[in-house]
């Protein structure tokens, strides 16, 4: 009777350590990840929130200094923005008594390495000397950057003007 | 006990005898206690899971919420900006004023001298020209006044001639210096 006891009790614990086994060693090894997790997502919240307050910072910044940005943007836009690039031009030349005749657009070659695009503008026209180095002069410190790669000049005998071909490169962002 | 004529007889009923030994039960104590502990302990581990839950939970809203909140658009433009503000440094320190070079070109003409043709090339960083003299002393002073630049690395000519209005055609290669020749 006694052994029968005894049997049962072993049995209990041996019940008892299973279940330890099975329950709370279970329940324990998911708090460990709980905790990770939570440790995870702290880290996480208070990066994004930090994050998040400095790109307040830098909006409001932006809002409050629009005008300024508006033009340095402008430089390199994000687009082709090929109609302000045409507008632009037309006004240049009419402003330094150019008669231009022809701009040809066209894609620059891809720079995979580069995180920006090329246009290649080539611009043909007539006119004076004092007034193609007038045309220049504007193209160069022109708002949005023009780069002029390369410039052509031949005199006409007959009408004593030159005839002009200006290529440049504008860029935007890519 | 039962008594029959003056005989007493032994009892009918018989009474377990348990002896009872010290010990024998604490096997079965310990087993309880067992339970007892993995019943506490798997408690208190389900009610701190369910609250961890809880947490997890409540910061995955938050950062649900966060991300819900996030001005898109206006990080994209600083996005932009942030790019268009090192592409425009590089490109405005690279930027090139052909209108210099002539206007450094005009200055080093000697007065009888007329171009006819000018091309310049900064793929090739060169400038070339045609130009007509008087005379070949004329042509050697201009090229002189040309190489006094110190943005101009070298004068090529490659053809004097006399042509038909008793002028001397000429034709020369500037190689330039852009950062010398080209910039303010």
């Amino acid at each position: 009777m006694n052994n029968n006891r005894q049997f049962i009790g072993a049995g209990i614990i041996a019940i008892g350590l299973f279940m330890f086994w099975i329950l709370p060693f279970n329940e324990y090894s998911k708090l460990a990840s709980l905790r990770t997790a939570i440790e995870q997502n702290d880290n996480l919240l208070e990066e994004r929130m930090a994050i998040q307050s400095q790109i307040e910072d830098y909006k409001t910044k932006y809002d409050q200094q629009a005008n300024e940005i508006r033009t340095f943007v402008a430089i390199v836009p994000t687009k082709r923005e090929t109609a302000e690039i045409i507008s632009a031009v037309e006004v240049i030349a009419s402003q330094n008594g150019i008669q231009l005749n022809e701009v040809v657009f066209s894609e620059g070659t891809a720079q995979t390495d580069k995180n920006y695009n090329t246009m290649r503008i080539v611009m043909t026209g007539r006119g004076s000397y004092g007034s193609i180095r007038g045309i220049l002069n504007a193209i160069e410190r022109n708002i949005r950057l023009i780069d002029v790669q390369g410039l052509r000049l031949t005199s006409d005998a007959q009408t004593g003007q030159l005839n002009f071909e200006i290529q440049a490169d504008v860029y935007f962002l890519k | 006990m039962a008594d029959k004529g003056g005989i007493q007889l032994l009892p009918e009923t018989r009474k377990r005898i348990d002896v009872s030994m010290p010990g024998e039960n604490r096997l079965l104590h310990i087993g309880y206690g067992v339970i007892v502990a993995v019943a506490l302990l798997f408690g208190a581990a389900k009610g701190m899971t369910h609250s961890l839950r809880g947490q997890v939970e409540t910061q995955n809203a938050s950062l649900a919420k966060l991300n819900q909140e996030r001005d898109k658009v206006a990080e994209e433009q600083l996005i932009s900006l942030g790019k268009q503000s090192v592409l425009i440094n590089s490109f405005l320190s690279g930027h090139i004023f052909w209108s210099i070079a002539l206007t450094k070109i005009e200055k080093a003409l000697q007065q009888q001298v007329q171009f006819s043709t000018l091309n310049a090339s900064l793929d090739k960083h060169e400038i070339t020209f045609t130009a007509q003299a008087p005379s070949y002393t004329i042509i050697a002073r201009q090229i002189a006044s040309l190489v006094a630049d110190d943005g101009i690395k070298d004068v090529q000519i490659s053809n004097a001639k006399a042509v038909n209005n008793g002028r001397y055609e000429f034709v020369v290669k500037l190689i330039i210096d852009d950062a010398k020749y080209l910039k303010p």
